[in-house]
């Protein structure tokens, strides 16, 4: 659904992307992780036709992103990083405004506008003035406004930032129900643990250039190559940490109370020898955990000046 | 002893009334390129138009006597063409600078954060106000190497330039102190602005020109009303000092011409008053501006600003879009906001005012002289003009200040589509305005007063000024990021080419430049037809139930061009200011695209 091809924007001598090759399939909801000033942005406000790359090509649903602006706005939701409001209009007028700027037939409109509003859960602010919603209703307001073509793609630039943690979990659910619908997402955010819940895929930029693109299982293959287990035992703690400091598969080993976290050799993934290890040596086991890598620990990994 | 110097040098410590905020404005402009471009455009404007008048003053070189004889006098006209130039100028720049000073604090929402500093409302007022202040006192100081050379010419008194300078000043501090009252008050540059020079024309040209219209009407002795416009009128009281420097009598200290002195403390006593007001409305404003609530309006509360929770409910307020969406939107934003109780007693104050004035003025038989529908056609004229000229210029800004631009832009509507549609949206905006000046038109043709001719002439004129004004501050509202910007851009082209250009090009003696140049201004335009078709006189000067244009004489620099003459000049004039609409269109087109992102 989205393809892009050697992208490139530069802005004088700062290179915002950077050859960026990125492919996301048709209802697929896509991550984009960075850190600030990654391209994350500028790769989107490219695809919405809001920037003119210096380089490269960018695709939706086969359509040029450059030379059939028009089509592609028809076929993309933007919903950017900020909320431009309107001073004069009402939240039903706004997404009225909308609904013929994308050129939906007046006998249409007030349906779809109600529609949209139910889905979002603003019916009960359908005639309060715009500029007078909290930041949690505007970004609702933001995500009304991107479904009321009933576009194939939704760009959300950051959704959920600066939403308390009520409206975060409101957006998520949102967003799982558009999911449901069919819809190709392509979603960055800061908060990663949010990501790791509706992503099925993952893309993470750094300096503009992708680092890595996959689906979160290949993601935590990939920055997890050092698996950790949490071992907790009855006594003998001194004599655990020994034991399996001196094992070849074993890269660190340290202990926090009754805790001792070990840590494996890249591609070494082998709890099991932890458990016979102590098992034999006569120390009572009371717990072995493995410990998930995180999304926040593999954005960690792979965006630890890997790409300069 | 000491205590008393510490109290002293307590209270008269510059810092303790200016505070931080007059050192980070002084930091701030110096970062800001449009500030340098203005200083340079500023002198080298001034440097070309003493250039002219100095070509035009000494352009006789038959005898070195002659020339000596007329340096004396090129000393007097320069002097008197700086001093003139730098009081019309620097207003304009300290009103384009001023309009800004407390509304960036607002817009930022850093006024509020300011006063939970130990700083004071009165150090953000005259911190503001002096830092811009200096900028403008250092446009002023460049003039000051120029008239230093110019005085060894000869003939050019210090105590003029003394008393016009302390004018100017005064002028400046005034207009300034203005600004920041409406700025308080306003969370958008452009109607600060706006608001600042209406204000200032109302002060400084209405007022008078109705008061100089009762006098003469009363047959009150003239110099009463001189006396009395001189202590207010800047404009008037400079006029008064060039006389007096130009045809002798003292102007100085303790001489009977030192009026100016006296206009001088009038105009400090009032800037003073209008800063202590200013400076208790600045809390106030941060207050609400914390508090999340929107700025208030000039004159009173938004009372009638729902809150969320009331309007649940109140799904009757909602408007359905009707037509093109872009001109709906456009058109949902009031010409005039009235909410407040004070507002509306305003409104029908001016609009009684006007009614009152309308009915005297008939009453007295005024209308029968041409030379009052050319005041009301011209002050119509120029109304509706800057104001399509300030929405116009708003139109694109205003959506990139709050960056609601983008959001329109990913829609499917083509940038001609948009253009198209604020252009309409404005025009139909504004629109009141140019009615009331139709209805003037038809009403006073029905009674007699004005010959039909001119219905057939002036709807081309309208549409002339109507059709540049919206697309010349199109235009310049796609090629800038700030509404102030643009809107200062927009008047200083039309200023520009209307004013300056004809004066510029007059001082060199190209008067076949001029005369197209002020022939093509629809508000000169409209002087014309309204001199030719109004008045008692025209009217009965033919026949005009079987020929409406019989007898009428159009005076184009000297020229009876006729009824069909003029006709065809007029079509002429609107097929150039449609060609130069569509460069205005097509730049608009280009740029509407840019500035996207970038603060």
């Amino acid at each position: 659904m989205i393809r892009i091809n050697a992208l490139t924007k530069k802005y004088g001598e700062l290179a915002a992307l950077s050859n960026l090759e990125l492919t996301i399939n048709a209802g697929d909801v896509f991550g984009f992780i960075g850190p600030n000033g990654a391209g994350k942005t500028t790769t989107m406000r490219i695809l919405a036709t809001l920037l003119t790359p210096t380089s490269g090509r960018a695709f939706i649903d086969g359509h040029d992103v450059l030379t059939h602006g028009r089509t592609v706005r028809r076929l993309v939701g933007y919903m950017p990083d900020f909320m431009g409001v309107y001073d004069d209009l009402k939240v039903f007028e706004y997404l009225e405004f909308f609904a013929a700027a994308f050129g939906i037939e007046p006998r249409k409109r007030k349906g779809i506008v109600e529609g949209v509003l139910e889905l979002t859960d603003l019916q009960s602010k359908k005639a309060a003035p715009v500029d007078s919603l909290s930041r949690g209703m505007q970004q609702r307001l933001g995500l009304a406004r991107v479904l009321i073509h009933d576009p194939k793609v939704l760009i959300l630039d950051e959704p959920a930032s600066g939403l308390d943690p009520r409206a975060r979990i409101e957006i998520r659910g949102l967003l799982r129900e558009l999911k449901k619908m069919g819809k190709t997402i392509m979603i960055s955010s800061h908060i990663l643990s949010e990501l790791e819940e509706i992503s099925d895929h993952v893309g993470i930029i750094e300096h503009g250039q992708l680092v890595f693109s996959g689906t979160l299982a290949q993601l935590r293959q990939r920055a997890g190559q050092q698996s950790k287990v949490r071992v907790r035992v009855v006594q003998d703690h001194d004599k655990a940490v020994e034991l399996l400091s001196a094992l070849p598969q074993i890269a660190d080993v340290h202990r926090e109370g009754e805790i001792i976290s070990v840590t494996f050799h890249p591609g070494q993934d082998a709890d099991g020898i932890v458990a016979r290890t102590l098992v034999r040596a006569d120390i009572d086991l009371i717990a072995l955990e493995p410990e998930q890598l995180k999304l926040d620990d593999a954005f960690l990994q792979l965006t630890r000046g890997l790409v300069h | 002893m000491p205590t008393l110097i510490t109290t002293l040098r307590f209270w008269f410590d510059p810092l303790r009334w200016t505070g931080p905020i007059f050192d980070k404005e002084l930091r701030v402009s110096s970062r800001r390129r449009r500030n340098y471009v203005l200083r340079t455009a500023y002198v080298l404007v001034m440097l070309l138009f003493i250039w002219l008048v100095w070509v035009e003053t000494v352009s006789d070189r038959v005898s070195s006597a002659n020339v000596i004889a007329q340096m004396s006098r090129a000393g007097i006209e320069l002097t008197m063409a700086i001093v003139w130039f730098q009081f019309v100028g620097l207003q304009l720049v300290a009103v384009s600078m001023l309009s800004t000073a407390i509304r960036d604090e607002l817009a930022s929402k850093t006024l509020g954060v300011l006063l939970t500093t130990p700083i004071s409302s009165l150090q953000i007022v005259i911190g503001k106000l002096l830092s811009k202040l200096l900028q403008l006192f250092a446009l002023l100081a460049l003039s000051l190497p120029v008239l230093a050379i110019i005085r060894v010419f000869g003939g050019v008194r210090w105590d003029y330039i003394i008393a016009a300078l302390s004018i100017t000043l005064t002028t400046l501090v005034f207009d300034a102190a203005v600004c920041l009252f409406i700025s308080v008050t306003n969370r958008k540059s452009y109607q600060v602005l706006a608001a600042a020079v209406v204000v200032l024309v109302v002060l400084f040209g209405l007022i008078p020109l109705m008061i100089v219209i009762i006098w003469d009407d009363l047959n009150l002795p003239w110099v009463t009303a001189e006396i009395i416009l001189s202590y207010v009128n800047p404009f008037v009281v400079l006029g008064m000092v060039t006389d007096s420097a130009l045809y002798g009598g003292g102007i100085g200290f303790g001489s009977s011409n030192s009026f100016w002195l006296t206009h001088c403390g009038i105009m400090l006593g009032v800037t003073a008053l209008l800063l202590l007001v200013t400076t208790l409305r600045v809390r106030k404003a941060a207050l609400r501006q914390m508090a999340g609530e929107p700025a208030r309006s000039l004159l009173g509360r938004r009372k009638g600003r729902p809150t969320i929770d009331s309007e649940h409910a109140d799904e009757s307020r909602i408007r359905r879009l009707k037509g093109k969406p872009i001109v709906w939107k456009e058109l949902r934003e009031p010409l005039v906001r009235v909410r407040s109780l004070w507002q509306k007693i305003m409104l029908t104050l001016i609009l009684l005012f006007m009614a009152a004035f309308y009915g005297y003025t008939v009453y007295r038989h005024w209308m029968e002289e041409e030379v009052f529908h050319i005041l009301f056609v011209v002050i119509y004229m120029i109304a509706g003009m800057f104001a399509t000229m300030v929405g116009a210029a708003a139109a694109i800004t205003k959506e990139r200040e709050t960056r609601s631009w983008p959001i329109l832009l990913i829609t499917p509507l083509t940038d001609g589509g948009i253009i198209y549609g604020k252009v309409v949206g404005t025009i139909r905006r504004y629109m009141p305005i140019w009615l009331f000046l139709g209805v003037h038109l038809m009403v006073f043709s029905l009674f007699g007063y004005i010959n039909p001719a001119v219905l057939v002439h002036m709807p081309l004129i309208i549409l002339n000024g109507v059709i540049y004004a919206v697309l010349s501050g199109l235009c310049f509202s796609s090629l800038c990021r700030k509404t102030a910007l643009a809107l200062v851009l927009t008047l200083l082209f039309s200023l520009g080419w209307m004013i300056f250009l004809p004066m510029m090009l007059g001082i060199a003696g190209s008067s076949d430049a001029i005369e197209l140049l002020i022939s093509a201004n629809p508000i000169m335009q409209s002087g014309v037809i309204m001199e030719a078709t109004s008045g008692k006189y025209n009217i009965s000067s033919g026949n005009y139930y079987y020929d409406i244009s019989q007898g009428l004489k159009y005076d184009w620099f000297g020229e009876n061009l006729g009824f069909v003459g003029t006709t065809l000049a007029l079509v002429g004039f609107t097929v150039l200011n449609l060609i130069l609409s569509m460069v205005f269109f097509i730049i608009a087109r280009t740029n509407l695209r840019n500035k996207l992102f970038s603060k």
